[in-house]
């Protein structure tokens, strides 16, 4: 029984500058139904920051809608939170953990369930004991498990990840990963994802969305054919998994024609 | 373990610095003492004069004179208000200017000519305009003042990081909590900044405006004293007002270091 959360509906954005009117979204269409997890990959600069920041209404797109739970986005909407590539100029640097855990729930609920939300959401991504520390004092993974817990206390219907690993060593993004699809189970939350690495889209989502450079459509809706719990061994050995990779590299690749890569294989 | 090592240096560099000031002392009554000159007597001379003058009462009389009622208390208030009027005004303005563009284009140039003016210059202008009273003292204070909290404001506003501001906006938090939960906080280092800087010009101001059309404070006492030629005396006014700016620095930073906590420690971390 699923149903449509989040519907995006010919959705195109133009920025205007001095060198003329840049197109950069050009009619983008995809629904993602409750409790699915999608990811969106495509080519650098092929605008998933400027699809982002129009889902989250950060943005107001130049054409098309997007519908959350039926209502249509037109400023930041209910039931969305949000966790930026940038961890470091996302926390805020004069709060206390906690603190910066909590503040999405200020004058919004009780003093009680924020601290309850709180101290449930640093359990959840296993920083229980850093409540009272301040974000510049732990290591980056730790710093955007904090940003992650601060979307949790928010209880997202919708969680929208701006390359949330991009930052962080591999050995910490593996951890990261296994780690968000754990609260993603304990919280059951629908997740969109967006990424530049092809590997990680498939290990984490049940359907991977690939876009073209700029202007930028959508070229391919790859659902990925994987059971939870995932793992990072077996699963990536899974033939299904090299499979379901391989297809996406090469819907890329195909998005991006006169990259390095298509001109090293014309023979 | 490093933060006791940095304690340590910290003790030994003030122990330092005030082996230095003492050491000027010694040397500056030794120099005096032994000159006749009218012009220049001993810093001990001066201390005692300085505690005759306002610090003589005794516990029951409440310790400080009657003179420091008329000489020092008028001074104060005058100084206290001008830069309430300067840093409310100024850190205000500044944040509607570093967050509504169309202010800032229309209202920066005005404001930069206005900042040109010399204080004291406008002293004619306030003894016409609003009179010899404390208004006058007050107003040029702040006036003066005014431009360093509202330069370094704008400035800090502006470079609040984006990634705060969206935030903020992604949680839906209303701007009213934004502009007092993030915005203010992210500038508040820069903010500090700028009142330092005005509080020292506040403090030249203040003398700047006792010294035409005063019956009292520390300006008036120090001209007074000089037309008389009662040397002693202007030489404990001038004592009078570098404690004055000393002790107001000492208060500030005191006031910085408590709210700008986190802002040492994270840069002391980051270093």
């Amino acid at each position: 029984m699923s149903t449509t959360l989040l519907e995006v509906d010919d959705l195109r954005h133009t920025y205007r500058t001095r060198q003329g009117d840049q197109t950069v979204l050009d009619g983008i269409n995809f629904d993602v139904q409750r409790g699915e997890f999608v990811s969106i990959v495509g080519p650098s600069g092929c605008g998933k920051t400027t699809l982002l920041r129009t889902l989250s209404g950060l943005l107001r797109p130049t054409g098309g809608t997007v519908t959350l739970s039926g209502n249509v986005i037109t400023g930041v909407p209910k039931g969305l939170a949000m966790v930026f590539q940038d961890y470091r100029a996302s926390l805020f640097p004069w709060r206390r953990v906690g603190a910066n855990v909590e503040f999405p729930l200020l004058g919004r609920v009780s003093k009680a369930e924020r601290r309850a939300r709180t101290v449930e959401s640093l359990k959840a991504v296993g920083l229980a004991d850093a409540a009272d520390k301040y974000a510049w004092q732990l290591s980056g993974g730790m710093q955007q498990r904090v940003a992650i817990a601060r979307a949790l206390a928010m209880r997202p219907e919708l969680l929208l990840m701006d390359e949330p690993f991009a930052s962080v060593d591999a050995q910490t993004r593996s951890d990261l990963e296994d780690l968000l699809l754990r609260v993603r189970e304990q919280f059951d939350m629908t997740i969109l994802f967006v990424t530049h690495d092809v590997d990680e889209s498939v290990y984490l989502s049940t359907r991977v969305l690939s876009l073209s450079k700029a202007p930028t459509v959508k070229t391919a809706d790859v659902p990925v054919p994987l059971a939870f719990p995932r793992d990072q061994i077996n699963t990536r050995e899974d033939p299904s998994f090299v499979e379901t990779r391989s297809e996406v590299a090469r819907l890329i690749r195909q998005a991006s024609p006169g990259g390095l890569a298509a001109a090293a294989s014309v023979h | 373990m490093s933060t006791t090592v940095q304690t340590n240096e910290r003790m030994l560099r003030i122990a330092v610095g005030w082996c230095g000031a003492l050491l000027l002392l010694v040397v500056w009554q030794l120099a005096t003492a032994r000159s006749d000159s009218l012009f220049f007597p001993t810093p001990l001379e001066i201390f005692d004069d300085l505690g005759e003058r306002w610090f003589s009462d005794g516990l029951s009389g409440g310790i400080v004179t009657d003179a420091f009622f008329v000489d020092v208390i008028p001074s104060l208030e005058r100084l206290l208000i001008g830069l309430l009027v300067a840093w409310t005004v100024g850190i205000s303005l500044g944040v509607l200017l570093g967050r509504i563009p169309a202010v800032a284009h229309t209202v920066e140039p005005i404001l930069h000519f206005m900042r040109a003016l010399p204080g004291p210059v406008l002293l004619p202008l306030a003894l016409v305009l609003v009179g010899t009273g404390t208004t006058m003292r007050v107003s040029l204070i702040a006036f003066g003042a005014v431009w360093p909290v509202l330069f370094n404001t704008y400035s800090a506003v502006r470079r609040v990081p984006e990634g705060y501001l969206e935030t903020a906006r992604t949680a839906r938090v209303s701007r009213l909590r934004t502009l007092f939960q993030v915005i203010l906080p992210a500038a508040s280092s820069g903010i500090f900044a700028g009142i330092r800087v005005s509080t020292s010009l506040g403090i030249i101001l203040l003398i700047a405006s006792e010294l035409v059309a005063a019956s009292d404070g520390i300006g008036f006492g120090l001209t007074q004293a000089q037309r008389s030629f009662q040397l002693l005396p202007m030489w404990s006014f001038i004592v009078a007002l570098s404690l004055l700016g000393y002790l107001s620095n000492l208060v500030l930073s005191g006031v910085e270091s408590g709210v700008l906590r986190w802002h040492r420690l994270q840069m002391a971390v980051q270093d």
